[in-house]
């Protein structure tokens, strides 16, 4: 019996699966995004060169058979650089937002639940901290803690962590009222297994897709204060400072700018395309409309 | 009594990607003017899908496979949107359900009334207020002076469905098609609506096309009564006959329910409502029914006459 | 006849409209002035209209919902304070009326009914837990197919049965069926009803079964009690209130219930449906049915009529009685 259970289980990933599958395009982003964050801890590993090797000698070469993308203007390998730099730009999106979604599903969710002092609390609290714009309060806290990568991930999670709060209280509060969490209440069930096991679960997918989305913002994020030199410092090749510190080469030698940018617009690209993709996917309406015949 | 409308052999079929979803399968009845024919059946029964298929409200993918819709000698299967928009609201209306999501939040009550008349009449909307008021009357809405005036959300849903219904009968149709008219509504505003709808067709001469699930309700108020299952029509019959004798063994277990012995157990009819990708074969009705014999699920029954009512069901053929 | 549950004066009161900073602010009262006596082993039908007060009187005895005013007597205790033990808690469950809302989409049926039987009995191993599950699936007429489906999979009638099976596994003494068959098909409809009667019967059930159809009153219930705006304006057996019913509400309900006319229960045109019902929010001084009534009089505006006994089982509140 527990195996046709893991089977029945297994056949509803699968599912999900399935209709995400039949989306060409959210399936093009998906193998995109794979690439990148495969890239974080085995960048440096398939780098051709040392990405910190410079040689004045080689500098602002335009893309060659021995340097793919070009050098830029320390004559370091362009190619070598995004490589590793995936790692931090990429790296640090992803765990800032994972621990900014984390925080805000569980605070949204108290919020939600509980109701009452808790609500209020939390709520104000988020107010205040939504009030921000996202890159003031980053360049805030970056200022405040000195550049580096951990002010960048905490500057990130926090800035993004209102969102969540907001999203998931919301989808509580419609979670709630169901009769099922009713009946797990008759059950003598504590509050807390209340909410992760029959609350948590329903409120999930919004949170998944928003979190997608903003993956790709948090990349525009950390690339923006990169290139404003708020980020993480010279000569560690995080993108956006990339191009901040090519940007007097526009026009002489493009492709110091042009190779980082585009990095970073296909990865926002792809982030954005998955999570339309993973909405479409994950919405129980779109596959119970499927199945209903 | 003469002829209103005639539906012949009609087929609604939805074309999904998973098969074809015969919702309407071979339907045929016909309506005289003046008459209350009621349709009920049950979650899946086809019955909703024929009544858009009367009103002209199919969207794909639910298409017309076959059949003929005659309605006072024209074919309605064979009309343009165009055409269509002639004809809805002027001599065939349409009732439906949800009151609430069927008028538009922002315009007053009375706005949306007048605008059936605007768009059959022409002139703006505001011409026609004292229509309107006449028409509240008409539909016994209480205080028709302010009404006119309020916006859906500060009627009951009672009032809307009277706005509704003033909206169906503002051009005195031939055919008012009403599809759950009164589920959403509590029973003793039910009875008035129900109530108003009997004045209002004996003063007017239309004809009503009642669809509901509440079968007790129909025996009130419908003349005829067409009982449907899985997108089949079980049977016709007057509604007299319907309550007293039964014929189709799925009606009579409708009806066991429907008049509970005191504290005995209910006659229950077992299993639950087949797909219509992959109907049963044979009659669709035999996996649940006491009566079954071999053949039934072998040969697709006719619908034959017994005592000039109609009904599907091989214990009535041969 | 003793009396499990015991309602006296209950009252809930909803804030209708913020007002300004908490000044002015409107209430609907939504039970107001409760007293009832649920006795053991009955079938106690609550009947009324929407917004009559009915539901949210089932949340209440259900412990789901704490009164504003007035208590509820379980055995005699108060309800509210002993709630807290698991034992009580489990002895009085629920069953609702949506199916799509009834079960947790994200869990198998496995997952539903285990949860509750391990909330009865935590330290039952695996086997007996399967065991446990399999026993209350043949009861509910269902198949161990059953298990490995999600709600999604399920059809509107056995979604109510599953949602029976994780009520009745944690051994409740009173089950609170709140229009449980109103959202399935009727042919489904009979099977249900036969189950709830027998598992009664199984179980000693005591049953607080909340509808506004008239036709499953006449089916299962020992007594009824209807509802009108908040109150209950009569109460007794439900052979006696179909055919002689003592408050003109009754009278009405009756009257305009199709399916209560199917079970030949009284009908007189004289109470005819008439009028809408009043806001809950601003409702008239004296009777709240006076607004609607075919019989009301001048002091009907202005005293409120009590519940009170008419004869030794029947209670009505009405001035012309």
């Amino acid at each position: 019996m527990t195996k046709r259970i893991k089977e029945a289980k297994r056949k509803r990933l699968l599912e999900v699966w399935e209709a995400f599958k039949a989306n060409k395009v959210a399936l093009a982003a998906l193998c995109i995004v794979a690439i990148v964050i495969i890239l974080t801890p085995i960048g440096s590993r398939i780098a051709p060169h040392d990405p910190y090797d410079f040689n004045l000698a080689r500098a602002r070469q335009p893309p060659s058979g021995e340097h793919v993308l070009g050098t830029d203007e320390l004559g370091r390998d362009i190619l070598s650089r995004l490589l590793v730099g995936a790692k931090y730009t990429v790296g640090i999106s992803v765990v800032s937002i994972v621990i900014g979604a984390s925080l805000g599903t569980l605070l949204g969710l108290i919020s939600g639940y509980k109701g009452g002092l808790w609500d209020s609390l939390i709520q104000r609290v988020n107010d205040v901290l939504l009030a921000f714009p996202t890159i003031l309060l980053a360049i805030a806290l970056v200022a405040f803690k000195g550049p580096g990568v951990s002010s960048l991930i905490l500057a990130i999670a926090v800035s993004s962590m209102p969102v969540y709060v907001r999203l998931v209280r919301a989808a509580v509060l419609q979670v709630v009222v169901e009769d099922y969490v009713a009946a797990a209440k008759l059950l003598g069930l504590s509050s807390w297994r209340i909410m992760l096991r029959h609350v948590l679960p329903n409120v999930m997918s919004p949170v998944i897709v928003q979190a997608t989305y903003h993956m790709g913002l948090a990349i525009l994020i950390a690339s923006a204060l990169g290139f404003l030199g708020l980020g993480v410092p010279p000569p560690t090749p995080e993108w956006g400072s990339m191009i901040g510190t090519g940007k007097v080469y526009l026009f002489s030698a493009p492709h110091i700018v042009v190779f980082p940018g585009l990095f970073i617009s296909v990865t926002i690209i792809a982030f954005n395309v998955l999570g339309d993709g993973l909405r479409d996917a994950l919405d129980p309406r779109a596959r119970a409309m499927l199945r209903r015949f | 009594m003469s002829e209103l409308l005639k539906v012949e052999a009609l087929k609604v079929y939805y074309r999904l990607p998973q098969g074809v979803v015969r919702a309407v399968d071979e339907v045929s009845f016909s309506l005289e003017r003046g008459e209350v024919l009621g349709i009920a059946g049950e979650s899946g029964s086809g019955k909703s899908t024929l009544a858009m298929a009367l009103a002209g409200l199919l969207r794909p993918p639910a298409v017309i496979e076959s059949g003929r819709i005659i309605f006072d000698g024209l074919d309605l299967t064979k009309l343009g949107e165009g055409e269509w928009r002639k004809l809805r609201g002027r001599r065939i209306a349409v009732i439906f359900q949800d009151p609430g999501t069927y008028l538009n939040p922002v315009y007053t009550s009375g706005f949306q009334v007048a605008e059936v008349y605007e768009a059959h009449r022409g002139g703006r909307a505001s011409r026609y207020v004292e229509l309107v008021k006449d028409l509240y009357r008409k539909v016994k809405m209480a205080d028709p002076e302010r009404r006119v005036h309020s916006y859906p959300h500060q009627m009951s849903g009672g009032m809307k469905q009277r706005v509704l219904i003033s909206m169906a009968i503002a051009e005195k149709p031939d055919l008012i098609i009403a599809d759950e008219p009164t589920s959403a509504l509590d029973v003793t505003i039910q009875a008035e609506i129900v109530e108003l709808l009997k004045e209002l067709k004996s003063e007017t001469g239309s004809s009503i096309i009642f669809i509901t699930h509440d079968l007790a309700l129909l025996l009130e108020i419908a003349d005829r009564i067409m009982i449907m299952y899985a997108g089949k029509m079980a049977e016709l019959g007057r509604s007299s006959e319907i309550r007293d004798n039964p014929l189709h063994p799925y009606t009579r277990g409708l009806l066991s329910v429907l008049k509970p012995e005191r504290k005995q157990k209910l006659a229950s009819i077992p299993g639950s409502i087949p797909s219509l990708i992959d109907p049963p074969k044979g009659c669709r009705f035999h996996p649940r029914c006491p009566m079954a014999m071999p053949e039934c699920s072998r040969v697709e029954p006719r619908t034959v006459k017994v005592n000039g009512r109609t009904v599907s069901c091989l214990l009535y053929e041969g | 006849m003793e009396a499990v549950v015991r309602l006296i004066d209950v009252r809930k009161y909803f804030p209708a409209g913020a007002g300004i900073l908490g000044f002015g602010r409107k209430y609907a009262r939504a039970v107001d002035g409760v007293s009832l006596d649920v006795y053991g082993g009955e079938v106690l039908a609550l009947v009324g209209e929407s917004g009559s007060g009915k539901s949210t009187l089932g949340k209440i005895v259900a412990g789901l919902l704490e009164p504003d005013g007035g208590k509820v007597l379980y055995r005699g205790e108060d309800l509210f304070r002993i709630l807290g033990r698991r034992d009580v808690r489990h002895k009085i469950q629920a069953v609702f009326q949506n199916p799509d809302s009834s079960l947790n989409p994200r869990l198998t049926v496995f997952d539903t009914l285990s949860e509750a039987i391990k909330a009865r009995n935590p330290k039952l191993g695996n086997s007996h837990l399967l065991e446990e599950i399999v026993k209350l699936l043949k009861v509910m007429g269902l198949s161990e197919d059953h298990l490995v489906k999600y709600p999604g999979e399920l059809s509107g009638g056995e979604k109510q049965r599953i949602a029976i099976a994780r009520a009745l596994a944690v051994e409740p003494e009173i089950l609170v069926a709140d229009e449980i068959v109103s959202s399935v098909d009727v042919s489904v409809r009979a099977h249900i009803l036969n189950l709830l009667m027998d598992l009664k019967e199984m179980y000693k059930l005591t049953m607080i079964f909340i509808t506004h159809d008239m036709g499953l009153v006449w089916a299962v219930a020992d007594r009824i009690a209807i509802m009108y705006t908040g109150k209950i304006v009569e109460e007794g057996p439900v052979e006696e209130v179909f055919k002689d019913p003592l408050h003109p509400y009754t009278k009405m309900l009756l009257t305009s219930s199709p399916s209560a006319k199917l079970v030949g229960a009284y009908v007189d045109e004289k109470f005819k449906a008439r009028g809408e019902p009043p806001s809950p929010i601003d409702p008239p001084k004296g009777c709240k049915f006076v607004t609607r009534c075919p019989i009301a009089t001048k002091e009907c505006w202005t005293q409120e009529p009590p519940l009170k006994p008419v004869s030794a089982n029947r209670k009505a509140a009405c001035l012309k009685i």
